[in-house]
């Protein structure tokens, strides 16, 4: 005696929604019967397979003379009671058809992984990137060709004319010009060199060799060596690409921000200029920047002592109610840094430098107003 | 558990409702959004995950989980009669077609249906999730990825917009439909997606090039009227198009996206 098991029974002679039936086997021969119904097929004649919504019945189907049939085991219980009393070669088919519902699940945890990862690309690309965001910067920077910086620089620049009115002829902005011009003689970049009609001490350096110096910045300063060793350094930061990577940097960021959050308008170019006039280099840049901007000064002929007595006079002004000395806080002058900046000054050979022959008081009174 | 037994009656022609009948202590469960009148004594009440008792709480967050992937509203509503006497709660149909009645005993205890199809069941009828395992049908025809699969043996009511076709497939027997046009199936029937047509159509047309296959045994309720194709209909027509289109058959499937995304709350 055998167990039964039960299934849902479809065929001609029966509701087409199938009826709930009863089977069991009889040595070679399926016996089912569902209502009035009762069937034997030869199991030589069965075809088992996986089948319905997802594959997840078992189908049991011959062909009688009066038509298809298909016996549907659902339960789990139902197959294993089918398969007890199943000659051989019924149950490898049965093995057979679990293994097909079991690839159909596979392929559909492969499909959500696929769909996982596809979702969350850009996020992987932004963790990425804030993780080694310098080295990235770096070899970028070093694949933009000059003229794709001037570029940059020319993109800042307009973008700066919305923000500040720039000054452009006149005593400071000549100034300006003349002593930058000492600095970058035989660079390969084009610098522009403007005067910002801001109170703020501040400049700063676009890509490209755009240079910006506030009026405020000129006030400030006592003497045009002063001046010059602002120049120096923000012409060192330029040199030295490091306006560059940071705008990539900054602009990086952005970007993937944005294909990380789905809106990849207008959000990149419009901030660079507000970037540029926040940027905040390492303090190894800032090092670097001192040193190339100490060379740039010797080799102009320029003295650079006015570097270290400019970062100086403002780092004491700074606790008493200063205007905004802005560049303090985007080029910190720590005390370490000016200390390393004098040893390097009184280690270069002795050598006297000629005051720079300009107008200082005139050019400081053309920006009072 | 035993299902409660509910008597219903259906009102109107082509934009129906469905009006059920419950004892006192019986219930329904339905979409909030589709309840129509209740009479006083009727308790409503909104239930985390899908209203049925089984599973234990592990049971529920998951099915809660699957109802907030597909972008579904976490909670369902059931409708007690808290009365001495049989009160009535009624359910509109959302759009122009016919409300389906389905005992779920005489078609085996399951039935799977569209998403946006289900009406409402008698209390004890379970709502699951059923995804379409065949990869296929996820990618390339969002309509039938997400289907849900209804559980028990009381009535269940599902609505087909448009005209209802309802079919009864002899084993082998197969047929080929618009994916928005299946409303509900036997689990014996086997749902697939099959690429018509050639590469170039499908760059430049765009439309009808996946078809649903549904190959017997089972019945089969198909409505000459999806949703989708409704309101994409409109959207079209309507000057300024606020909605989202919502494609039958979209790369992607723009419902498995939406639901993950957050989706829209229909
Ligand atoms: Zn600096």
């Amino acid at each position: 005696m055998t167990a039964h098991f039960s299934g849902r029974l479809f065929g001609p002679a029966l509701p087409g929604t199938g009826m709930a039936a009863s089977g069991r086997w009889e040595g070679d021969m399926l016996r089912v019967a569902a209502g009035a119904v009762e069937l034997a097929a030869p199991a030589a004649e069965l075809r088992i397979d996986g089948a319905g919504f997802n594959a997840e019945r078992v189908r049991v189907s011959w062909q009688s003379a009066d038509g298809a049939y298909a016996l549907f085991l659902e339960q789990p219980s139902e197959r294993v009671a089918f398969n007890a009393g199943a000659p051989a070669p019924v149950a490898l088919q049965l093995a057979a058809a679990g293994r097909k519902g079991r690839c159909t699940e596979a392929r559909l945890r492969l499909g959500w992984a696929l769909l996982g990862l596809f979702l969350l690309l850009p996020f992987l690309a932004l963790a990425a990137f804030l993780w080694q965001a310098d080295t990235v910067a770096t070899w970028v920077a070093e694949r933009v060709p000059p003229e794709q910086e001037a570029r940059i620089g020319e993109l800042t620049l307009a973008q700066v004319r919305t923000r500040m009115h720039l000054i452009e002829t006149g005593p400071a902005a000549e100034a300006v010009r003349t002593v930058g011009a000492r600095l970058t003689a035989g660079s390969r970049y084009r610098y522009r060199w403007y005067v910002a009609d801001r109170p703020e001490v501040n400049a700063f350096a676009a890509p490209g060799g755009v240079v910006v110096v506030f009026a405020g910045l000129i006030r400030a300063a006592d003497t045009p060596e002063e001046l010059a060793g602002v120049l120096a350094h923000e012409t060192a930061h330029v040199e030295l690409r490091h306006s560059l990577k940071g705008a990539i940097k900054g602009l990086g960021l952005r970007a993937l921000l944005a294909l990380a959050l789905g809106d990849l308008a207008n959000t990149v170019a419009g901030d660079l200029a507000a970037d540029l006039t926040e940027m905040k280099f390492s303090r190894d840049a800032e090092a670097e920047a001192d040193q190339e901007g100490l060379q740039r000064l010797v080799a102009a002929g320029i003295s650079p002592h006015g570097m270290p007595a400019f970062f100086d006079k403002l780092a004491k002004a700074e606790g008493g109610a200063a205007p905004a000395l802005s560049i303090l806080s985007t080029h910190p002058a720590s005390a370490e840094r000016m200390e390393t900046l004098r040893r390097e000054i009184a280690a270069l050979p002795a050598r006297s430098f000629e005051p720079l022959a300009l107008d200082w008081v005139a050019v400081r009174e053309s920006l009072v107003k | 558990m035993a299902m409660d037994v509910v008597d219903f009656e259906i009102f109107g022609t082509e934009m129906q409702y469905v009006e059920v009948e419950l004892d006192p202590g019986e219930a329904a469960v339905g979409e909030a959004g589709a309840m129509m009148y209740m009479q006083d004594g009727i308790q409503m009440d909104t239930v985390f995950g899908d209203g049925s008792q089984q599973g234990g709480l592990f049971g529920k967050l998951l099915g809660a989980g699957k109802r907030l992937l597909t972008g579904e509203s976490l909670f369902t509503t059931v409708f007690h009669n808290e009365g001495d006497g049989k009160r009535r709660v009624a359910f509109a149909a959302p759009y122009p077609g016919k409300i389906v009645p389905v005992h779920l005993a005489e078609v085996g205890g399951t039935l799977i249906c569209q998403k946006d199809s289900f009406l409402c069941a008698a209390k004890g009828v379970s709502l699951g999730i059923a995804f379409q395992k065949k990869l296929g049908v996820g990618l390339f025809g969002g309509e039938g990825f997400i289907m849900q699969k209804l559980e028990g043996d009381g009535w269940a009511f599902v609505h087909a917009g448009g005209t209802l076709l309802e079919r009864t497939l002899q084993p082998g027997e197969l047929l080929r439909v618009d994916t928005g046009c299946v409303v509900a199936f036997q689990p014996t029937v086997d749902f697939d997606i099959q690429f018509v047509g050639k590469v170039k159509s499908a760059l430049f047309g765009g439309e009808g090039l996946f078809f649903a296959t549904l190959s017997g045994p089972g019945k089969v309720w198909l409505q000459s009227l999806p949703l989708s194709r409704l309101a994409n209909r409109i959207i079209l027509s309507a000057p300024v198009a606020g909605g989202q289109s919502r494609g039958e058959g979209s790369l992607l499937g723009g419902m498995a996206l939406g639901g993950l995304l957050g989706g829209d709350d229909e």
